[in-house]
Parts: C-alpha cells; sequence; structure tokens
C-alpha cells in the first residue's frame, strides 16, 4: 500500500467522526468541516510521521479542535450577523434540537465543551480525554459534571424560552 | 434532564457534513500546496536573516566554565553504559542530526537562550533541590527548525542539550530532574504548571517523558508540551520539540528523538 492508499483510507475511514465532533466544539458544520479538511491536509503534509503515530486520528483531531475554536469568535460573530440579516431559508440546516444543543455547547467554557465533545460525541474514556487535553482524570470528571450540569441548564433555559 | 442529555448528544454522531467532503486527492493536493507555500515562504524568511543565521551551524559546542565543588557521588549511580572519553567534552557525534527529525525543511537553529543552572524543559529552580545538585563539566547543544528563527514560537523546532558529569555524578543529576517534576507535580509549588510521567525507563540508563501543562489563569486551553531526559553513563540529554499544529509537542515524535539521541551517545 502507497502512502497515498494509506492516507486516502484513513481519511475515508475517520472524516465523519471528526466532522461530528469539531461541529459539536464549534456549532457551526461549514466551519466544522473546513477545519477537519484543512487539519487532514496538514496530516498528509507531515504523512511519513503521523501514520506512525499510535493513534493518528487523535492527532488530526487535535488540529482540527485548534483550528475549529481559532475560528470560532469569528463565526460567532457571522452567526450574529447573519441572525441580524435575518433566517437563511434557502438550504436545509440541523433541526432546531441540534441547533439549541451545539448554541448550548457553544456557550459552554472551552475545556468543559471539549471534555464533553470528546467523551459523549466521540466517545473517549475519561482516562483517553486525559491523555488528550493533557490533564488528569479527575479534572476530566469535575470538567464533565460541570459541563452536563451547565448544559442541562442552558438546555432547560432554551426550551422554557420557547413555551 | 440529565436523563435527556445523553441521547440528545448521541444524536450529534448522525450529523451528515452541510457539503459532500473532499476527495482524499483534493486534500492531499491541499496539503501539497500548503507544503510548497510555507516553503516559499521559509526560504524568503532565510535570506532575510541570512545575518543572523550565518555562523550559527547546526550545533553550538562549548565548555562548561569552571565547575565549583560538587556532591558526593549519589549511590543511585549503578554500573551502566561506560563512556570512555573525558567528561569535559561532548563528541559532536553525540548530537542529534537533521536526519534523525524526519521529513520537513529543518534549518539550524540555536535554540533558546537560558540562564537557569539547568537545561530549558527542566522544572524551574523553584522545584529543583538546591543541595546535591552536581556541576556539568560538559555541554553542547542543537536545534532546528522550520521556518523563521525569529518566530520560533510559530514553527515546529526541537532541541537537545547534552551535559556531561563527572564519573557517578549524572545519576545525581538525573535524580534532581526526577525529585523536581516530582515536587512540581500537582501544580502547588508553582501555580498553573503541572509536570506528570508520561513514560519511565524506556531507553538509556534511566529515562524520563514528562508532560507539562501550563493552566492559563483565564481559564482558557491548557497548554500541553513535553520535555524528554535520558541518562546515559556519564551523560544527561534533554529533548524538547514544539508543534504548532498541536500548541505544543507530539509525545511519540519526542519518545523517538529522545531514544535516538540515548543510542548515539551510547554508540549503539
Amino acid at each position: 500500500m502507497t502512502d497515498a492508499d494509506a492516507f486516502d483510507e484513513f481519511y475515508r475511514g475517520s472524516r465523519l467522526r471528526l466532522f461530528q465532533a469539531v461541529y459539536a466544539m464549534c456549532g457551526d458544520a461549514a466551519e466544522a468541516q473546513d477545519a477537519v479538511q484543512e487539519a487532514y491536509a496538514r496530516a498528509w503534509q507531515r504523512w511519513s510521521r503521523v501514520e506512525r503515530y499510535r493513534d493518528p486520528e487523535a492527532w488530526v483531531r487535535t488540529v482540527a479542535r485548534r483550528i475549529a475554536i481559532s475560528r470560532w469568535r469569528k463565526a460567532r460573530n457571522r452567526l450574529i450577523a447573519h441572525q441580524r440579516a435575518g433566517e437563511d431559508t434557502t438550504s436545509p440546516g440541523p433541526d432546531p434540537d441540534t441547533v439549541a444543543l451545539t448554541r448550548a455547547l457553544a456557550q459552554l467554557p472551552t475545556a468543559q465543551r471539549i471534555a464533553i465533545v470528546l467523551h459523549h460525541v466521540v466517545g473517549l474514556s475519561v482516562a483517553e480525554v486525559a491523555v488528550e487535553t493533557g490533564v488528569a482524570a479527575g479534572t476530566v470528571k469535575a470538567r464533565l459534571s460541570r459541563g452536563r450540569r451547565a448544559l442541562a441548564a442552558l438546555l432547560m433555559e432554551t426550551e422554557d424560552s420557547h413555551v | 434532564m440529565s436523563d435527556d442529555l445523553d441521547p440528545r448528544l448521541a444524536r450529534l454522531r448522525d450529523l451528515a457534513p452541510p457539503l459532500p467532503f473532499a476527495a482524499p486527492e483534493a486534500v492531499r493536493r491541499r496539503g501539497e500546496q500548503r507544503a510548497r507555500r510555507q516553503a516559499s515562504v521559509a526560504a524568503v524568511a532565510v535570506v532575510a536573516v541570512t545575518g543572523l543565521a550565518v555562523g550559527l551551524g547546526s550545533a553550538v559546542l562549548q565548555p562548561s566554565p569552571p565547575a565549583p565543588p560538587v556532591a558526593a557521588p549519589s549511590d543511585t549511580a549503578s554500573p551502566d553504559t561506560a563512556l570512555t572519553d573525558s567528561p569535559d567534552t561532548v563528541p559532536s557525534d553525540w548530537l542529534l542530526t537533521v536526519d534523525d527529525l524526519g521529513p520537513g525543511p529543518w534549518r539550524p537553529w540555536p535554540g533558546p537562550e537560558w540562564e537557569d543552572p539547568r537545561p530549558p524543559g527542566w522544572p524551574p529552580p523553584e522545584c529543583l533541590a538546591t543541595t546535591g545538585s552536581p556541576a556539568r563539566t560538559g555541554l553542547a547543544h542543537a536545534g532546528w527548525s522550520i521556518g523563521t528563527v525569529a518566530e520560533r514560537r510559530a514553527v515546529p523546532w526541537v532541541h537537545q542539550v547534552v551535559e556531561r558529569y563527572r564519573p557517578g555524578e549524572a545519576a545525581a543529576a538525573f535524580a534532581v530532574f526526577r525529585a523536581g517534576v516530582g515536587r512540581c507535580a500537582g501544580g502547588d509549588v508553582i501555580p498553573g504548571l503541572t509536570y506528570a510521567v508520561v513514560d519511565d525507563g524506556f531507553t538509556g540508563d534511566e529515562s524520563l517523558l514528562v508532560r507539562v501543562t501550563q493552566t492559563p489563569a483565564d481559564g482558557s486551553e491548557v497548554g500541553v508540551t513535553y520535555v524528554g531526559v535520558v541518562r546515559v553513563g556519564d551523560a544527561v540529554v534533554t529533548v524538547r520539540s514544539y508543534d504548532p499544529e498541536l500548541g505544543g509537542a507530539d509525545p511519540e515524535f519526542l519518545r523517538r528523538l529522545a531514544v535516538t539521541a540515548s543510542a548515539r551517545i551510547a554508540g549503539d
């Protein structure tokens, strides 16, 4: 198998998971897709190194997360501008429940949001989240607990406001 | 609400992207374009900083100042790798070479300047024992970066420091590092700065791969980097690297560098 074949197989096999994780972190599907594809392009730049890692997907996920978070403020500003200009009805978006959830996620502190997405959406164990984010397992547990509480409260507010 | 949260989060796993994913060939092409652009930017930058770069060379070999009185040899020293030449020299072939770094337009970089008696990457003086710490007798370091040396924090870099000690004292120096990591592990000594041993004894006579985490006071994302320290006989080598894509270092890459550095010193 050539390097290109190995990369293509890796890309095809992991891209959807990465998109979903990054979307959950940044709340903007187009930004998430862009960040994920950019991260894969960077992985290809150094594929001879990345492919030898124990978990190349973790590398791409970390890079995509960093790209997405650094663009997050811009995306949020665009969203605000977009809302001022009125709803775009030309293309179907995620369902309202998903929009509410990703908006609530976006209001969490970054560290809590990352922990929740890596654990609940990507499916990493607490120990794996600890390794990927560079903190102790106890810290991850605390972030998950606080993040879930905050998320539940935010979603409750959203639902109440629609009653 | 908590019962409701899990299925709602799980539904995020069913989301499809707004557009079809780019073909793999297009992603690879984008990666190659990015590499070419970075290489040309780096070439321009190198021309701009030629005056700075000239004469730096890929390695800086320097003798240490006269050593102050030293502590008694550590009782942790054990019969191990024998290094036969003088302890006040660091042979140039003990240093990593550009071929050890893997693909990429690596260029010589003189590395950071430092004033602490210990190499960059070691815990700060507040964490290190002030007694029983031997003085090195020889020192060499080497560094490489991809991109402009003037903006080294934004480009990948690798830095290696090799220290020599009098026979038996390198183990004491290594013990200082190990104890410093332990002392500052919990972030009590320096708030926001914690150390965690990722691997122990993976190469050389003694070795530690340590994760260093810096948590900004404003609660923004933590910075994670790694340092590898290996003792081979009477030499102690410290390796660090930085990957801007990760905002820190990749532990696997660093571990491989540490193993290579160890083998180079041991003559394997």
